[in-house]
């Protein structure tokens, strides 16, 4: 980020901050239990896709043909 | 409206028009319209589905949605055709798969003239949020259509397109239609697949239809829903079925709200007054939590925000600092990337959720977050015990200067207070326009229970009717 974006976020955050912070704590009864998952179970199985090497390959910025390119972590050497 | 998806499917069945020469008379429009509420116009695309759809007519397979001209928002991802989500990082970005929508609109041999201008990966309320410039309210142009579909919106009311496809997270299809002064449906929470859409918060996105009036809103519906396995949130629970004089709800604090721009509060109130002359029983009812709905909302969305959007790394698609050989590390290919294409209110929500959900503050934020939503949910639930639906304004206030509020987030985030608690709750939820303040267009916001989605058009469908009557 630019010294610019920083100072402007800042104050920014922090208002949105302030907003979020007047939420109340539940209830002391009240029990989070992971019901509220709406997806439903399927058959552990892969869903095809049609699309070739080439095709998914086509948006990567640097490749060597069948796979994407990357830099190494640690820098310096590719 | 005049050009509705019903009034041209008659006249391409009754060979009046052609679909090519309906199209180009679109594609005509849209080229010409200084709107900027298209991303990418697709004329060579949209011929040839206008070929293939004259075909289908002339062999007498006519489906509803044959030939018509559609716009889609420009997150929804179509093969072979730039998909930017209104962000400069996916500026040269071609998805090698449609999206189950396109694949269901392609089916029926629907025309797609391009792709809709919208907030930056669906984050904002008036589509100054694009890289690629605002779109105009087609009633004042001085004016925002809203967000983030605010280009499928203005398409819509500009007759630049007949219908479009919206993506609505916190009210991105409702408060753009109340704005624009069309009908945006968001339907209930995995009635229709999300596979192919660029992903904002998962626990809250929703495709739906943005039309010149519900009886489209149902057709682009019947067309787009139904169980995906491409999409594990895919439901395909059995609808709520409909009754014959269904009751409606109020929350009174909301009608009377001081902050309700006063035309808008007019409009809601006659609105509510003439559903009640037709015979409809209008109950008050309490939501005791919804007034925390949108804190909730700017806790889960940008933690769900900063996790959807680490994919965009400048390693596998998308603009990259690797090309540009000023990075030779990992890590600054990932940090060049996101700091150069990726836009303030995208940074913004990523470091806001990227806080929200660090191990010192998840019990303060995401956990109490988790436990209001739940709350708010049980609130819907008794309150549909009592109602079958809900009435509210769609937004506090008509369309708002451009510029008016782009400096102020918080400000442009309370423009989506009555929207954003059907996307917590999941809940199917339509816009229709009910008059006007100002002479801009004033949205009545109807929600219904969870798989109510039929019904709940079918209401709009009479309140449509009978706000229309004077």
């Amino acid at each position: 980020m630019t010294p610019e974006e920083v100072e402007k976020f800042t104050g920014q955050l922090v208002e949105i901050l302030e907003y979020v912070d007047k939420l109340p704590n539940p209830p002391s009864t009240f029990d989070l239990q992971p019901s509220t998952a709406r997806s439903e179970l399927r058959e552990d199985c892969a869903v095809s896709s049609k699309a070739s090497t080439q095709e998914l390959l086509s948006n990567a910025p640097q490749t060597d043909g069948t796979s994407i390119k990357v830099p190494a972590v640690f820098g310096g050497e590719k | 409206m005049n050009n509705s998806i019903t009034a041209i499917s008659t006249k391409l069945k009754s060979k009046e028009i052609s679909a090519v020469e309906l199209t180009k008379e679109y594609l005509e429009r849209a080229k010409r319209s200084d709107l900027n509420a298209y991303i990418t116009i697709d004329e060579s695309g949209a011929l040839d589905s206008a070929k293939k759809a004259d075909e289908m007519i002339s062999a007498g397979n006519i489906q509803p949605l044959t030939g018509i001209p559609f716009g889609i928002k420009d997150a929804i991802s179509t093969k072979g055709l730039r998909t930017t989500a209104g962000s400069k990082i996916l500026e040269d970005y071609i998805p090698p798969y449609d999206a189950t929508v396109i694949d269901k609109l392609r089916s029926q041999c629907a025309v797609m003239i391009g792709k809709n201008n919208m907030d930056e990966f669906a984050m904002g309320s008036s589509t100054e949020n694009s890289a690629y410039g605002s779109t105009l309210n087609p009633h004042d142009k001085t004016k925002v259509p809203g967000g983030s579909s605010g280009g499928s919106a203005a398409s819509v009311a500009d007759d630049l397109c007949v219908a479009s496809l919206g993506s609505d997270t916190g009210g991105s299809i409702r408060q753009p239609a109340a704005f624009c002064g069309i009908v945006g449906f968001k339907p209930t929470y995995g009635r229709v697949s999300r596979y192919g859409l660029i992903a904002m918060a998962s626990s809250l996105d929703q495709i739906g239809p943005m039309t010149k009036n519900v009886a489209d809103a149902k057709i682009v519906y019947n067309a787009i829903a139904g169980h995906d396995k491409k999409d594990v949130t895919s439901t395909n629970r059995e609808l709520v079925s409909k009754t014959d004089k269904p009751k409606i709800g109020v929350v009174r604090r909301h009608i009377d709200n001081e902050n309700l721009e006063p035309g808008v509060k007019e409009a809601v109130k006659n609105s509510i007054e003439k559903i009640s002359q037709a015979g409809y029983e209008v109950i008050d009812i309490s939501l005791p939590n919804i007034e925390h709905a949108l804190a909730v909302y700017y806790i889960i969305m940008p933690i769900e925000v900063s996790s959807n959007l680490a994919r965009f790394d400048g390693i596998k698609y998308g603009l990259s600092s690797i090309k540009d050989g000023s990075v030779t590390d990992l890590l600054g290919v990932y940090l060049d990337s996101r700091s150069h294409y990726l836009g303030s209110e995208a940074k913004r929500r990523i470091i806001l959720g990227a806080y929200a959900s660090s191990a010192g503050f998840i019990d303060k934020y995401y956990k109490k977050a988790q436990a209001t939503r739940r709350l708010i949910i049980e609130d819907f639930v008794n309150a549909f015990e009592k109602v079958d639906f809900i009435i509210d304004p769609t937004t506090p206030t008509t369309a708002f200067k451009l510029g008016e509020k782009s400096a102020d987030p918080m400000q442009m985030y309370l423009s989506d207070i009555y929207t954003v608690p059907a996307n917590i709750a999941g809940l199917p939820s339509i816009s229709i326009p009910c008059g006007t303040s100002n002479n801009m267009p004033v949205g009545l916001q109807i929600t219904g229970n969870v798989n109510s989605d039929e019904a709940v058009l079918d209401f709009a469908g009479r309140v449509e009717e009978m706000v229309a009557s004077t």
